[in-house]
């Protein structure tokens, strides 16, 4: 007999406490019926990557020919997502580059003052939810480095039809730049400019229950100095001369996507790209990734890609004196690059107040056959409110 | 131009030959589905190989321009 009140208090008191979520958020309804709030941030994620690169290029004049390509980066970069109000999401990004040379460039070659280069951007980019289907992103940013200052600004419109079947997107992207000239010995030449005016169209398209499918197509328009400007050139005469580029580049890319969920809680990526443009120079990417959950918390990642070029048309390591155009830049040359990774990631959903924190970790070789090795490490950390 | 024209003719085509409906999602929902990659992840590679080959652009971004020479 004494059992029921006993039972009907501990009932009570259960029903007294409030709801909570996993994440241990309170809820009431006020929260669930209420206004949202004018203005909250969803996420904030920074990456960490480090870059050790080594090789050799006949565009450098450190030591050589060819001279060497040998840097390091350090690659911060900080991301938050905000909600304002209930149909627009901003984005704030900051990208940080320092880059720790072997001299490669033309300040480097009568002094020592830019062995380190630091570089930075501010991109904020606001998205409007228009209808359930349909949406429209605005972005703008600046970028600033020793001797670059750049702007860019652009804006893609994203529509899904068939019940979410199909999403297509458009973007159109606009880059100026201008810096300082140096020739070949460090001499200041004047300021110059380039633009870049790209374009975009994708579709993305479900297949089936475990596979979707993306194709994109590219265009992108350059103008003005599409060079550093103090390149070097080996001459076949044994001296060294300046780059001579075209002032116009017309770059068509052609990508298609696709991930086949498998049965063993993983998932295969396949990655082809089509390169082509009017320098001369045709490319073939290929990359393919398969993801593995080890656990609710806990995935792998492996990742292989290969890369083949053909080179620009006017690619030389002994140009001839009278040519009109000339390179011997080693990123413009016939090779052919891999890359082989691995990545862990963890989501750290023991933290009640969080509804996700994770994390990852991920290291890649790049290797190229004309004499490029890079090691990228690179480390996440992110929690969303 | 007629090439592009052709494969936009045909990715437009894809795009009513299926229909997933949304009790079926399950398995694409998962973020290792996601064809993007991590937004960060995303410029790091792109940073890497738009700036060491000649063949940047496309899938989305821009060749040129910013940092980088190409």
């Amino acid at each position: 007999m004494t059992r029921r009140p006993l039972v009907a208090a501990a009932l009570l008191a259960i029903l007294a406490t409030p709801t909570r979520t996993a994440s241990g958020d309170a809820l009431d309804s006020a929260a669930i019926f209420g206004p949202p709030q004018p203005y909250a941030i969803e996420s904030i994620k920074t990456r960490y990557t480090h870059l050790d690169q080594r090789g050799h290029g006949y565009q450098s004049q450190a030591g050589g020919p060819p001279g060497d390509e040998a840097l390091t980066v350090e690659q911060p970069q900080l991301e938050v997502i905000a909600r304002q109000g209930e149909h627009i999401v901003h984005r704030l990004w900051v990208p940080l580059d320092v880059v720790t040379g072997a001299s490669p460039d033309a300040l480097d070659a009568i002094s020592s003052a830019s062995r380190t280069t630091e570089a930075g951007s501010i991109e904020i980019a606001s998205t409007w939810q228009a209808t359930r289907a349909t949406a429209a992103t605005v972005h703008g940013g600046f970028h600033l480095e020793e001797n670059y200052r750049s702007y860019d600004v652009g804006g893609a419109v994203t529509h899904s039809f068939a019940d979410d079947n199909a999403t297509i997107a458009v973007s159109l992207n606009q880059v100026m730049d201008w810096f300082d000239g140096y020739d070949i010995r460090g001499n200041r030449l004047d300021r110059v400019g380039r633009s870049a005016t790209n374009v975009n169209l994708g579709l993305t398209q479900l297949l089936s229950p475990t596979t979707v499918g993306h194709l994109d197509y590219g265009v992108t328009l350059q103008n003005g100095t599409l060079g550093n400007t103090w390149n070097a050139v080996p001459l076949a005469s044994g001296t060294l001369g300046g780059e001579l580029l075209p002032a116009f580049r017309q770059r068509h890319a052609f990508v298609g996507r696709l991930a086949q969920w498998l049965p063993w809680k993983g998932a295969l990526h396949a990655y082809y790209r089509f390169y082509v443009d009017d320098w001369g120079l045709r490319a073939h990417s290929a990359e393919v990734q398969l993801y593995q959950r080890l656990s609710a918390w806990l995935w792998l990642r492996l990742t292989y890609r290969v890369h083949q070029q053909n080179g620009v048309s006017f690619f030389t390591t002994a140009a001839s004196p009278t040519a009109t155009r000339r390179t011997a830049d080693s990123d413009l040359a016939p090779f052919i690059a891999q890359t082989f990774g691995g990545a862990v990631g963890v989501d750290l959903r023991m933290i009640p107040r969080l509804r996700q924190l994770y994390a990852d970790f991920s290291y890649e070789r790049y290797v190229r056959t004309n004499d490029l090795q890079i090691d990228v490490y690179s480390a996440a950390l992110g929690v969303r409110f | 131009m007629r090439r592009i024209a052709v494969l936009l003719a045909l990715a437009a085509a894809v795009g009513g030959c299926a229909i997933v409906p949304q009790n079926r999602r399950a398995h694409l929902a998962d973020p290792m589905m996601s064809l993007q990659d991590e937004s960060l992840e995303a410029y790091r590679k792109q940073k890497l190989y738009g700036v060491r080959e000649g063949a940047a652009g496309g899938d989305g971004a821009s060749a040129g321009g910013g940092c980088g020479c190409q």
